[in-house]
């Protein structure tokens, strides 16, 4: 009685525990879709973001941490990548200047990985600006005045 | 079966915890290769050769600030200041934010405030702020580094660390510190603010950061951006630097010097400006257009 | 041992529920907080420490002060502690718990709490007191359970706890010590700049933590069959009322140096909470009060005879245990605050869903208390009455069947054989002799009985088939004992014994 109890338990616990991984097996997610389409990546002439799309892919968490330690502890502002190009270490004014719909492109995959980063708590205060439409004038403005700046 | 031998082959709750601990143990050295390695892959060369050390400063020439507005001319540095930096606008006293704002001459300089003092001087108003201390209360306290000094003399805040214990707030005897006690994005007045900016999130402490991200990209604060020549900004350990030169030429006073934390605000009396160039458009006046300069 | 937690009155479970439900309040609140940000407590820029963190610095006293009736045990070798320092070990335990939880309600963004570990930052006080709570916290957990579970076999704790034991003291002041340099190392605070802070922080805590102890002595007294010698009692009720002496000298020489120094800094803070300033008075009630309180207190202990009156006792421990929390867990956090950077007097109101996060903390310091009080008293019970409750059971059935059974035919044989007389008289001499062996090996079988029932809760369910094989054997030697025994007096003899030693 208490052996066949006991068996019954691991059987049962073993199916509940490995039921996830049968679920996923036999029906397995769709493949993840990142839009990359923004109007500053298309003006890109080679589709290439800092470093090569794979280091990107698994450790841009690495690289983003490290940038906010240099930047912010050590006062390290600039980003020499392995081409020799160099870009300001920064969220705000590098990434989201390409990747100007984070809600596309990072939440997608977060959501996707069951993530969930706390940087939009701060960062990305784009998104903060556009979600009132009464300032889509000023968002014209400060677009001209960035891009007289980069001039 | 005796109970003896029971014990010794089958799972007792002793063993049980042991052999729970021990798989804890390895569990955790396995994990110990997944946490976050330095990136190697880039980052070829970089010139960047650390901070240099210094110790930045403000001279803030009350006299001139009255002169120019007082109270008026201020709130525009304020203003400035806070829609730069994306601090919430937060009406309620208990919870309000502010990197920078006003106080009385009496309640700035509580300790060494004159009972009979000149009409001037009594009627002034003072910005105060973080006073970037040689020797900060905050950083001895912070338990997780949230709050340091940077080489330069900055007493930098990582809004990443801070797990809002509020000690600093605590430690610090200028009142420069400031919790957010809700989530502030509601109170970011949208149409002032910078949206090239962070802002901060619920439940961790903010102050002055001296606008650090302004001066590694070698510009100088806003608030001295904002103050038309009125606050002087430098290395104090420089004594070529404006900032010693103005100092060296007028009455000063610092807030609370006796507590021995070596604030490095000053508060300059000294109208002598008001009669020279500043005003009639000579040298050493900053107009509009060297402000936008200094703020690209 | 643990499974001494399931099995109580009708009370306790009813304590339990009560305190559950409170523990699910706090926590609900807890969760509004930590949707909707500090706003929901009476802090403010100015006044950015507030009634979580006096809490945790009047728990930390508590805690402190559990282990302090063990310095005149280990240090003195004084043997009428010996019964109450476990349950100064658990009250340590569930005060630091009480402590700890109130820090963590009092952070802004808890998530990262284990910052204070990843990067630890030796020259910040509250990385060190994180280090000796939660040392604080292990050690006591690790005296009182070895001990209690070397107490239930009968054997003394192997000689590594008395050596942990003995740690456990200075570790105690250096809690209450570490806590104190939080505030005393603030320069831009004047009123808690003293370096008498540690002081005064451990003569409190030594006043109301032994008071709270004896309370829930009395209360356990009142339940169960624990008891504390008078001795003991007098002997404790006399360190209350050295510390709270102490305590209160401590306070005297702040207001002395303050007033007679008079330098307004010192002085505003002590103004405010004695007489209000500028019409900001609301914790002067809490000062005259715990004045009020405390100077009842000290009344009464120190005069031996209404000190050893129990029931002024316990009011003087109130009193004592009241006063310290008002002038520690409510006015020395929030009068530090007076006056502020600029000046200026900023009152502090707590908000009601603080408060309830408060009672949330104590319910559950509460609960754990109750649950290892509970495990604490269920063993010393057991050790008490070694012999019976658990074999009584188990003999007291073998002792019935055997009746039942033989001993109704026994009777009727006796019934037809009447006219043998002296026969009877003589079977019923060999009886009485035959029923007291009997009784004998029937305590002996009880006894065995026990043991393996002891085992078998020891060693889990499957021995208990050797302790029920070993159960039938003793009755079956008890059967034999009570077949051999003839007639009437079989009768009654064997129950009666079995009874006795059950009992």
């Amino acid at each position: 009685m208490k052996k066949t109890g006991m068996i019954a338990f691991i059987v049962v616990f073993c199916v509940l525990a490995l039921l996830p991984f049968a679920a996923n097996a036999v029906s397995p997610k769709a493949p993840l879709e990142l839009d990359y389409n923004t109007p500053a990546i298309n003006m890109l002439e080679e589709h290439k973001c800092i470093e090569d799309t794979e280091f990107m892919k698994s450790s841009h968490m690495q690289l983003l941490d490290q940038w906010r330690n240099d930047v912010v502890r050590n006062g390290d502002i600039v980003y020499t990548a392995t081409d020799g190009t160099r870009y300001e270490k920064s969220l705000d004014d590098t990434c989201l200047a390409c990747h100007s719909n984070p809600e596309d492109f990072c939440d997608r995959c977060h959501t996707y990985e069951g993530v969930e980063p706390f940087c939009w708590d701060c960062h990305n205060s784009f998104g903060l600006w556009r979600e009132d439409a009464n300032n889509e004038a000023l968002w014209q403005d400060y677009v001209s005045q960035v891009e007289g700046g980069q001039q | 079966m005796t109970a003896q031998q029971h014990s010794e082959r089958s799972l007792t709750r002793r063993n049980f915890v042991k052999a729970g601990a021990i798989a804890c143990a390895s569990g955790l050295f396995a994990l110990n290769g997944c946490t976050l390695e330095e990136v190697k892959h880039s980052q070829l060369e970089s010139d960047f050769k650390g901070i240099e050390s210094k110790q930045y400063g403000l001279a803030i020439n009350v006299s001139m600030l009255d002169a120019l507005g007082g109270q008026e001319f201020i709130d525009t540095i304020i203003a400035a200041c806070h829609s730069y930096h994306n601090v919430p606008q937060i009406d309620d006293p208990k919870h309000s934010i502010d990197w920078i704002w006003t106080q009385s001459y009496e309640e700035a300089f509580s300790d060494i405030a004159s009972t009979y003092v000149d009409e001037k001087t009594a009627s002034y108003a003072y910005p105060v702020m973080c006073n970037h201390c040689t020797d900060p209360q905050c950083v001895r306290v912070c338990p997780t580094q949230t709050t340091f000094k940077r080489p330069d003399g900055i007493v930098m805040m990582d809004y990443h660390r801070c797990i809002g214990c509020r000690f600093c707030m605590s430690a610090c005897p200028y009142g420069a510190r400031n919790l957010n006690f809700m989530d502030p994005r509601p109170y970011v007045d949208k149409a002032t603010m910078n949206p090239g900016y962070p802002t901060r999130s619920k439940g961790v402490v903010e102050k002055c950061t001296l606008c650090y991200e302004l001066i590694d990209q070698g510009s100088v604060p806003v608030c001295v951006q904002a103050a038309y020549g009125c606050i002087t900004f430098g290395d104090l350990t420089d004594e070529n630097s404006e900032i010693r030169q103005v100092l060296a030429q007028a009455f000063s006073i610092r807030r609370r010097v006796e507590l021995g934390t070596g604030p490095n605000v000053y508060y300059i009396f000294d109208d002598s400006a008001l009669y020279t160039n500043a005003f009639t458009g000579g040298e050493g006046t900053l107009f509009e257009e060297d402000l936008l300069e200094g703020g690209e | 041992m643990l499974e001494k937690v399931l099995k109580g009155s009708k009370f306790y479970y009813g304590w339990l529920l009560a305190l559950l439900v409170l523990i699910g309040i706090g926590v609900l609140a807890y969760i509004n907080q930590l949707v909707n940000g500090l706003q929901l407590t009476g802090m403010s820029q100015d006044v950015n420490w507030g009634l979580y963190i006096a809490q945790f610095t009047f728990f930390v006293g508590v805690a402190a002060s559990g282990v302090m009736v063990a310095i005149p045990l280990y240090l003195h070798d004084y043997k009428e502690y010996g019964p109450l320092i476990i349950f100064g070990e658990f009250m340590a335990v569930a005060a630091v718990l009480v402590a700890l939880l109130n820090v963590i309600v009092d952070l802004g963004y808890p998530a990262r709490i284990f910052n204070v570990v990843l990067y630890p930052t030796p020259h910040s006080i509250l990385f060190w007191d994180m280090v000796v709570l939660s040392s604080y916290l292990l050690v006591n957990i690790i005296i009182g359970w070895t001990s209690i579970a070397a107490e239930r076999k009968g054997t003394k704790p192997a000689h590594w706890v008395h050596v942990l034991a003995i740690i456990a003291i200075p570790l105690a002041i250096s809690i209450h010590t570490v806590t104190a340099f939080i505030y005393c190392g603030n320069v831009g605070r004047p009123f808690w700049a003293s370096a008498i802070v540690a002081c005064r922080f451990l003569a409190s805590a030594f006043a109301a933590g032994p008071a709270l102890l004896l309370l829930i002595s009395f209360i356990m007294g009142k339940f169960t069959d624990y008891k504390l010698s008078d001795k003991a009692v007098d002997t404790v009720a006399k360190t209350v009322a050295y510390a709270i002496i102490a305590n209160v000298f401590f306070f005297m020489l702040e207001i002395f140096t303050a007033f007679y120094g008079n330098s307004p800094h010192h002085v505003e803070p002590l103004a405010y909470i004695l007489f209000g300033v500028h019409g900001h008075n609301q914790l002067v009630p809490f000062m005259w009060a715990a004045a009020v309180l405390i100077a009842i207190g000290i009344v009464i202990l120190l005069v031996k005879k209404w000190r050893q009156t129990r029931g002024l006792l316990i009011i003087a421990l109130l009193c004592v245990f009241l006063g310290c929390w008002m002038d520690k867990g409510i006015n020395f956090v929030l009068a530090g605050f007076v006056p502020n950077s600029f000046g200026e007097i900023i009152d502090y109101v707590p908000h009601p869903n603080e408060i309830m996060v408060i009672v949330g903390t104590f319910a559950i310091g509460a609960f754990v208390l109750t649950l290892l009080f509970k495990v604490a008293l269920a063993v010393r019970e057991g050790i008490a009455q070694p012999e019976a409750v658990q074999k009584s059971a188990a003999a007291r059935e073998l002792a019935e069947e055997l009746k039942s059974a033989e001993m109704e035919e026994a009777v009727e044989a006796a019934k037809s054989e009447r006219a043998a007389r002296e026969a009877e008289e003589a079977a019923r001499k060999a009886a009485e002799e035959e029923a007291a062996k009997a009784a004998e090996e029937a305590a002996k079988a009880a006894e065995e009985a026990a043991k393996a029932a002891e085992e078998a809760v020891e060693e889990g369910a499957a021995t208990a088939e050797n302790a029920a094989e070993n159960a039938a054997s003793a009755a079956e030697n008890a059967g034999e004992a009570a077949e051999k025994a003839p007639a009437p007096e079989a009768e009654a003899a064997p129950e009666t014994t079995a009874e006795e030693a059950a009992e």
